[in-house]
């Protein structure tokens, strides 16, 4: 019911790193309006709005504050948030919303600027803010060591070395040195992220994704009507959910995450398969997590994530090239609109505007995003029009 | 600043109660035999509400570690480095925690643990491990 039924016809980009001069509302709306002129609309057009609480600036009913400082009164107006994976399951809720006749065409939007907009207290409060207050939060142990707990499990169970989660890096910053647009674009090697500053053992400071200020957008409307548009359609051919906790000691498994189900249901509902994929923007807050998921996202046997890895498969004329902007680990990483980014990066492959990163031919890919501490997945398949 | 205080609610205060008296106290449900962690009125397994306390015997393995040597929360800055831990316990359920009495560089998987508590206002301990005896 839902497999093309609707495409992304416009994105927008802000900057991203610091930007000191500006708050998450006004990012946000930056974004919206670079949307909106890519699909060539006014913002009176809109009648379906999605945005998602920023760090800086929140508001309890945040999309009713937005719908509010744009001065558009849609009839679908909603807040999401489930961390990074926000982004791709909205597109299923937009999907949803168009197909149903409530609205027609839904702008997305998300900006937050973490990196300029708060002092390292208040960030290392509102990280704690995510864990539970009676059973973790009592312990001072940081988001991070979470994670670098999960990959330690990994590599207990699986023999994952800390030089194949490097290379992980390695790629992200290899694909973002050629893309004009990300934060860090020095070309890194392994050594370089052995030698970084050990963040939370086995973690390396450069297995770790940045921090930064910034927003993007993306307008999407039905398929009727997608070809009115300026820009190549981009269809949503699938999407699928998983949930398997929010609290990393809930955790029914530290190695193999909800993607393991996200996946089969994206699958499924765009009858494409893992070796349909021309390229996979996954979440890379950490680097265990891409391992992690290029398995359970079906790409690799569970375990083999770190061979697969270290054989270059996920760089540009690999097999998968997988973040090909770069990455929340080298292009940014802005709180909750991360993911966004990966999302109109892989409209752009789709288009076939990626300039120098574009993967030849590219037809399918997925985009991948997760939540929490390896908490909430979600998994969207994108396709160009000869997939239809 | 001071570490944080868990803040009680009716479903967890015998967990906390029980920390207050030197004892790990966990939930059995009388219809499946699930034991279950963090503390909730239903048994997460099959949803009966027949769920009862019991003290469990604080023993556990270490299943995965990692070291907090940065800065972190308010009020751990005279802790720095420690060790976090997810703990396996005896009866099943796994809880997040902090291992002490331990150099960082013995740690190993399945390593035995047991409770301790560090005692922060009258009314609350937070369970804390050490190596098992």
């Amino acid at each position: 019911m839902l497999r093309g039924s609707v495409a992304i016809v416009g994105l927008g980009e802000t900057p991203v790193g610091e930007l000191p001069t500006q708050g998450s509302t006004e990012i946000a709306a930056e974004a919206a309006r670079l949307a909106l002129d890519d699909a060539g609309i006014t913002k009176g057009e809109i009648d379906g709005l999605i945005t998602c609480n920023p760090w800086v600036e929140p508001h309890l009913y945040h999309a009713e504050m937005f719908s509010e400082y744009m001065q558009v009164f849609p009839p679908f107006c909603m807040t999401l948030n489930a961390g990074g994976a926000t982004t791709l399951t909205a597109v299923m809720r937009a999907a949803s919303a168009i197909v149903t006749g409530v609205c027609n065409t839904v702008l997305m939007t998300h900006g937050d600027n973490p990196r300029t907009g708060m002092s390292g207290l208040e960030t290392m409060q509102k990280m704690t803010t995510t864990l539970n207050p009676q059973f973790e939060l009592p312990y001072g142990i940081p988001l991070t060591n979470g994670y670098a707990m999960a990959g330690r499990a990994h590599m207990l169970e699986y023999g994952t070395t800390s030089e194949q989660l490097a290379q992980i890096a390695v790629s992200a910053r290899r694909h973002a040195s050629l893309n004009p647009a990300a934060e860090m674009r020095d070309p890194i090697t392994v050594d370089d992220v052995m030698n970084s500053r050990v963040v939370a053992d086995p973690l390396h400071a450069l297995d770790c994704s940045l921090w930064s200020d910034g927003g993007a957008a993306v307008v999407i409307v039905s398929a009727e009507r997608a070809k009115d548009f300026p820009n190549r359609p981009v269809y949503f051919l699938g999407c699928g959910e998983g949930h398997f906790h929010e609290h990393l000691f809930q955790a029914r498994s530290l190695t193999t995450t909800a993607a393991s189900e996200s996946a089969p249901r994206a699958y499924e509902m765009s009858g494409t398969n893992p070796r349909d994929m021309d390229f996979a923007q996954v979440y890379d807050c950490f680097t265990p997590v891409v391992l992690m998921e290029l398995e359970d996202l079906g790409f690799c046997p569970k375990g083999e994530g770190g061979r697969f890895v270290e054989d270059g498969n996920i760089e540009l004329g690999g097999s998968l090239p997988v973040n090909t902007h770069g990455g929340l680990l080298s292009h940014s990483h802005t709180g909750h609109p991360g993911s966004l980014f990966a999302l109109t990066e892989a409209v752009r492959q789709l288009r076939g505007t990626a300039g120098d990163r574009q993967v030849k031919d590219a037809e399918v890919g997925m985009v991948h995003g997760q939540g929490g501490v390896l908490s909430s997945h979600s998994t969207l398949i994108l396709g160009a029009e000869a997939t239809l | 600043m001071t570490k944080p205080i868990p803040k009680p609610n009716p479903e967890t205060k015998p967990f906390w109660d029980g920390c207050a008296a030197g004892e790990l106290r966990l939930q059995r449900c009388n219809a499946c035999g699930h034991v279950q962690f963090y503390p909730r009125k239903l048994c997460s397994a099959c949803f009966s509400p027949d769920v009862s306390w019991f003290t469990a015997s604080g023993r556990g393995e270490v299943i995965s570690w990692s070291l907090v040597a940065l800065p972190s929360a308010p009020g751990f800055e005279d802790e720095l480095p420690f060790t976090s831990i997810l703990v396996k316990l005896d009866e099943g359920p796994t809880m997040l925690s902090v291992l002490r009495e331990c150099e960082y560089e013995s740690i190993s998987q399945g390593m035995p643990i047991s409770v301790i508590f560090e005692k922060r206002t009258e009314e609350i301990s937070v369970p804390y491990f050490k190596p098992a005896e």
